[in-house]
């Protein structure tokens, strides 16, 4: 199976009114994109879908920016989406098993998600600035150590 | 502007009853009700993220509702203990869904949601109406007409989140769940079902369709 991982395009901070009312994880959870993060994002769910990605889960955290931006890959989407909350906590074995389908996408959050392809291609640190709206696509089995790095791609390669 | 809030609360209170208790039918309706609206609020919205996590909520507590519909009716009672007996299965299963963190992830993820402009919507239902009133439907077809009280369902929730009036599509919606209603029972319980009934209740199904259709056109 072809694994992509997302990390959500860039965001805009907590708003401090919300933060005051609801909290700090609820003003965080709130974040939307910025109009640039979505721009950006866009070109990046278009360019996905011309190198002929075609996604049959699309899986991403319940955290708004991670939402929106699952949201703009949606035209890539010929399957189904599942929010997922273990997208937003340090990844575990059981939740690769959600992993099921030829091409899944993921849209999370660092560091997890760096921590996740760790896990799946039981290599060591990646050394990788992970950028928001950056993809990395690994490819295998979804199991501890079953894949392996096909591309590292940073959000500006479809400027 | 339309706010999610309403709904969503609709959706945190349907689902908080139903996690103290699966057997509640009406939790169970509010539940199925509260996903759809929301479904059609995504809809409104134009966006395709999170429709399938309400469908699979909504799924969830399919088989529970059915049971409760065909079991609000007078059986013998070999009949009503079967059907008892499939209903605690089938609450087994939506307490898992309901008691699962994917479905307390469905409400964070659709808290945040931005209000929907009243002109989008407005947009919306004009066009939903216009292909209501225009589309051909073989009223001797249960699917069919089922599929146009779905349609049906989703122009009353637009309706009702910019306040249109919606008493004549309430009763439209009535008369046609009353012939889902009679499908259901014949999946169920295929037996109890006479060929004879499912007709009257499709006749009655389109009498329904004739009175009220043209009242659609209050909504555009």
């Amino acid at each position: 199976m072809t694994l992509l991982l997302f990390r959500h395009a860039a965001a805009a901070p907590a708003d401090p009114d919300e933060a005051a009312t609801a909290g700090a994880q609820a003003a965080d959870a709130a974040r939307p994109l910025t109009a640039r993060g979505r721009r950006r994002f866009r070109r990046m769910a278009r360019r996905v879908a011309r190198q002929g990605y075609r996604i049959d889960r699309l899986l991403h955290s319940p955290m708004r920016r991670a939402v929106e931006t699952a949201e703009l890959l949606t035209p890539a989407l010929e399957g189904t989406t599942a929010v997922c909350p273990e997208l937003a906590a340090p990844p575990t074995e059981a939740m690769l098993a959600l992993f099921q389908g030829d091409c899944v996408a993921i849209v999370g959050h660092e560091p997890w998600l760096g921590e996740t392809v760790r896990m799946l291609t039981g290599a060591g640190a990646l050394g990788l600035r992970w950028r928001k709206g950056g993809l990395v696509v690994l490819d295998g089995q979804p199991e501890p150590g079953g894949m392996r790095v096909v591309a590292v791609v940073p959000p500006d390669w479809a400027r | 502007m339309p706010h999610i809030a309403p709904w969503l609360d609709g959706l945190c209170a349907a689902l908080n009853a139903t996690r103290v208790d699966a057997g509640d039918a009406a939790a169970v309706h509010d539940l199925r009700v509260a996903t759809r609206r929301l479904d059609t609020w995504l809809r409104l919205a134009d966006r395709r993220t999170l429709r399938d996590d309400l469908r699979w909520l909504r799924h969830a507590a399919g088989p529970a509702r059915d049971l409760d519909v065909v079991a609000a009716r007078p059986w013998p009672p070999a009949v009503a203990s079967a059907l008892a007996e499939r209903r605690m299965a089938a609450q087994r299963e939506l307490a898992r869904a309901v008691g699962s963190p994917r479905a307390v992830a469905i409400v964070a993820a659709l808290r945040p949601s931005p209000p929907l402009h009243r002109r989008t919507v407005e947009a919306v239902l004009t066009r939903m109406v216009a292909r209501l009133r225009a589309e051909r439907v073989d009223p001797g077809v249960v699917d069919a007409v089922h599929a146009r009280r779905r349609r049906l369902r989703r122009v009353r929730y637009a309706a009702e989140l910019i306040g249109r009036p919606t008493t004549a599509l309430v009763r439209l919606q009535d008369a046609l769940g009353a012939l889902s209603d009679v499908n259901l029972l014949q999946r169920t319980l295929p037996a109890e079902v006479t060929p004879d009934a499912l007709r009257r209740a499709l006749a009655d199904a389109d009498a329904a369709w004739t009175r009220y259709a043209p009242c659609l056109e209050d909504l555009r």
